[in-house]
């Protein structure tokens, strides 16, 4: 392969966005629920196969993107991402329409990025957080909006105070930014709308 | 007896296809071509490449064939093709001070450098239908005064300008909006009013800019100048680093001058209106212009009494697609609806008629009880 | 314009008409819309080949989420039979070739106008409603810029007032479709012309579901079981419409969303389920009401 060809993409981009986006609503409609992605294209590491398929669905030449050090850092990301999507990378946090990392455990503090108005509270980040482990088993107790009574979500790894900025950013509601967890193979949303019921 | 409602199907094709002939008419006489259309129904095709907001000839002649010569469905047919259409970028500003010009004149000034240049025009005929010209008559051909292609006209806004007798024209600081990608917001930039009113129906703007005319915002208005010509477009190519032309289209501004006494914000100077439409459209670009001025009035510290300077009833309202398809969808069924209101009004009637009991059978009571 | 030349004429359309790019701003929105339950969400909306008001808002939710493997359910008025319907699905029948089905228990994404099945919707159900008027507040404030600050401090007074006037004046509330919702206790929301007798089936909904205003713009959603209460005065609780000692003409049933046909002109009428579906279904167990066996003379 020569070095300036970037990994391949969608095969067949109307069929393959779709079901990709379809598991990203389903999630998105039932927060902290596991679903599993589809398997549909492999990216340049760091990124997972997850987010890259997030990426290449949601991302375009009208969607600033923000890219934590590891994937920023990544030629063949950018330009992977520069390829398939045209969307243009950007510094500033509140400008980013989606924000991608690869280390959870290094967010710094989320509510920098944008968190929409009272007016337009729709104009936010949604962060892609690339993480290891997802179970319905234990963690946090969810409950709010396409969740019928409570759903319990663990997430690992992530930064330690990551669920105080989650409710924090909870409280912004109806502004604040919505989250997709992915795995190399599962995902899992936690928009604003969700109350976050710590400790257990 | 009732039937359940079904074959819509079937109906539906077979409407269609009965549509289809009606188009067509007779079919012993010739069919039309888009030749024809393109080469004697400019003004038709000019309506339909505006407000579909697509500079195409053959496709907007194309259009107005399938929809029978009503101009507003041949205007949809454009923009649904239109939103398919890959975008590859914006192209530069236009530069209506390098036209080549076909007509341009002028009602502020007796005569200007480049002059005023008639050209092709229905103004000062007389409105007799002529039954000549039903026979495919020969024209003689016309008579053209000599024309320096290359001769720069100036636009009369710039040699009033020169003078600080006119606002210089209000810089646009932000980026250009496009209302076909972003959704429209409140209040608009004056860019996106002006995508907006060249992109609206015809007659709306007529009757606004008329009633602007009739003392609703009145504007003092005068033709600066109305030019109609060919402009080259050119698109900024970012890999090569330098613009690329792409060809010419012919378009219609109208730069409106408009007398002003000054206000807290603005001294005493005129003011401006402006309207530019793709084709040969004076009317359309004339009540663009006296628009535009109307929704200007925030800026320049005027007051707000009319209809045709407040923004959100404009805007919202100047689409012919938006405005005719919603207009029409009272067409489709609305059973559900209406059996809703049918059952309120029902019980509002019963309630009514109770209520007017009762008070009968009050009023009634005493008189009983004096006989 | 005939629905004709999609598939049969160049140039090709992609998989459910909409360019890429378009579906992506579509997507977008349809995930704000679900993490803002009932917050109108504004979208570049396109033309599309049918004319604005005829549900193209819905067409473009539905065909930003439907895939291959989705099978579709369109209705409109509660029919899958009725002229719009029907050229809805003729639509996604060419351009995105998916099943189609008339039963709504089938369906994975069902399109609607102006009605909610009376069948329970499932958890792996999408329900997407064309809405003409998006904006709750729009017939008490023409202005957007308005009612956005309204739903921006939930300033929903007005509201409140245009319904109690309606109880001073007649003794209840006179609104009978696209009654007011509040939703998750945060945003009111326009159910789209739906009769309020659905009103009751949106809250806690299993399926999600999605609305798409497309001449005004606008996508807002409901994600699965949020809650969805109809606006009222404790004194002047919400109801529903209900006919009371009226079944279905044709199967019987009682408690649904009747139409009501006219049989003559001498004031002669019938109700029969506004449900197509609902009502061919209990036709088929068996149901069956006062005037089928008439029905049933005569189409023999």
């Amino acid at each position: 392969m020569l070095e300036t060809a970037p990994q391949p993409g969608f095969t067949d981009p109307a069929i393959q966005s779709q079901a990709a986006f379809r598991a990203v609503m389903d999630a998105m409609a039932r927060p902290g629920r596991i679903y599993k992605a589809p398997e549909l294209i492999t990216a340049p590491a760091p990124m997972n196969p997850v987010a890259a398929m997030i990426a290449l669905t949601l991302v375009d030449f009208d969607t600033p993107v923000w890219l934590d050090h590891g994937l920023a850092q990544s030629e063949d990301l950018n330009r992977f991402l520069a390829f398939h999507t045209g969307a243009p990378v950007t510094s500033d946090k509140t400008e980013a329409a989606f924000a991608f990392f690869a280390n959870p455990q290094k967010l710094g503090d989320i509510a920098n990025f944008a968190l929409g108005t009272d007016t337009y509270p729709d104009r936010s980040t949604t962060l892609i957080l690339q993480v290891e482990a997802l179970t319905n088993a234990s963690g946090e107790t969810l409950k709010g909006p396409g969740i019928e009574t409570e759903r319990r979500l663990g997430v690992a790894p992530l930064q330690p105070d990551f669920w105080q900025m989650a409710a924090a950013n909870a409280a912004l509601y109806p502004r604040g930014i919505d989250i997709i967890f992915c795995t190399a193979t599962e995902l899992a949303c936690l928009p604003r709308s969700t109350r976050i019921k710590q400790g257990s | 007896m009732y039937v359940a409602v079904k074959g819509g199907e079937k109906a539906i094709s077979n409407a269609h296809s009965l549509f289809a002939a009606k188009r067509r008419g007779n079919t012993d006489v010739p069919g039309l071509t888009i030749e024809q259309i393109v080469n004697q129904l400019s003004f038709a095709v000019d309506r339909v490449m505006g407000e579909g907001s697509l500079y195409d000839r053959e496709l907007a002649a194309i259009a107005i064939r399938q929809a029978q010569g009503d101009l507003i469905e041949a205007i949809f047919l454009i923009r649904a093709y239109r939103t398919t259409l890959p975008r590859f970028g914006y192209s530069a500003p236009i530069e209506t001070g390098e036209m080549r010009i076909d007509r341009r004149i002028s009602a502020t000034f007796k005569d200007l450098p480049g002059g005023q240049l008639l050209g092709p025009t229905f103004d000062y005929s007389h409105r007799l239908i002529d039954f000549a010209l039903d026979a495919d008559a020969e024209v003689p051909a016309p008579e053209q005064a000599e024309t320096d292609p290359l001769a720069s006209v100036p636009r009369v806004t710039d040699l009033l300008g020169a003078d600080g007798m006119i606002e210089p024209d209000p810089a646009e600081e932000s980026e250009i909006g496009d209302l076909t990608r972003e959704p429209l917001e409140f209040p608009a930039g004056r860019d996106l009013r002006l995508q907006n009113l060249a992109r609206g129906d015809e007659g709306f703007l007529l009757a606004l800019g008329y009633s602007t005319q009739r003392g609703y915002a009145r504007s003092h208005p005068f033709v600066g100048e109305i030019r109609m010509g060919a402009v080259e477009v050119s698109l900024f190519a970012e890999e090569l680093g330098f613009e690329v032309p792409l060809g010419r289209v012919t378009v219609t501004e109208c730069q409106m001058i408009n007398q002003f006494k000054g206000s807290m914000k603005a001294p005493p100077q005129f003011t401006r209106g402006y309207g530019l439409v793709f084709g040969h459209s004076e009317r359309k670009s004339m009540s663009m212009a006296l628009v535009d001025r109307a929704l200007r009035w925030k800026e320049l510290g005027e007051e707000q009494t009319a209809a045709a300077q407040d923004e959100e009833f404009v805007l919202s309202h100047s689409d012919n697609i938006q405005a005719s398809g919603f207009v029409e969808h009272l067409k489709l069924p609305h059973y559900v609806d209406f059996q809703a209101e049918l059952d309120l009004i029902r019980t509002m009637h019963r309630e009514h008629a109770e209520r007017l009991n009762a008070t009968e059978d009050d009023t009634e009571t005493p008189r009983e009880a004096a006989e | 314009m005939s629905l004709d030349t999609l598939s049969s004429e160049p140039p090709a359309y992609n998989f459910a008409y909409l360019d890429e790019q378009t579906k992506r701003m579509i997507r977008r929105a349809i995930l704000k819309g679900i993490a803002i339950p009932g917050y109108q969400v504004p979208f570049a909306s396109r033309e599309m080949p049918m004319p604005y008001g005829w549900g193209t808002g819905g067409m473009q939710v539905t065909a930003a989420v439907i895939g291959p493997e989705d099978t579709l359910k369109v209705i409109d008025q509660g029919s899958d039979d009725t002229t719009n319907a029907v050229a809805i699905r003729r639509f996604f029948d060419r351009t995105a070739g998916v099943a189609m089905t008339t039963h709504t228990a089938e369906a994975t994404v069902i399109q609607t106008r102006h009605r909610i099945p009376e069948e329970k919707l499932t958890d792996n159900q999408v329900l997407v409603f064309q809405v003409p008027i998006p904006e709750p507040l729009r017939f008490l404030e023409p202005r957007e810029t308005e009612t956005r600050k309204m739903h921006a401090l939930s300033e929903y007074g007005l509201m409140h007032v245009k319904l109690y006037e309606d109880i001073a004046r007649h003794g209840h509330i006179a609104t009978s479709y696209a009654y007011p919702v509040m939703v998750e206790g945060r945003y009111v929301m326009d159910p789209s012309p739906t009769p309020k007798f659905d009103n009751p089936k949106m809250h806690k909904m299993a399926a999600l579901q999605l609305f798409g205003a497309g001449r005004e713009k606008r996508i807002y959603a409901l994600p699965p079981h949020t809650e969805v209460v109809s606006l009222d005065f404790e004194d002047h609780p919400f109801s529903v419409q209900d006919w009371p000692d009226t079944a279905c003409a044709m199967c019987g049933a009682e408690q649904v969303y009747f139409d009501e046909v006219i049989l003559d002109d001498k004031g002669g009428r019938m109700f029969v389920c506004s449900d197509s579906d609902y009502c061919e279904a209990r036709q088929a167990e068996g149901h069956f009401g006062a005037a089928h066996a008439h029905h049933q003379e005569a189409a023999e």
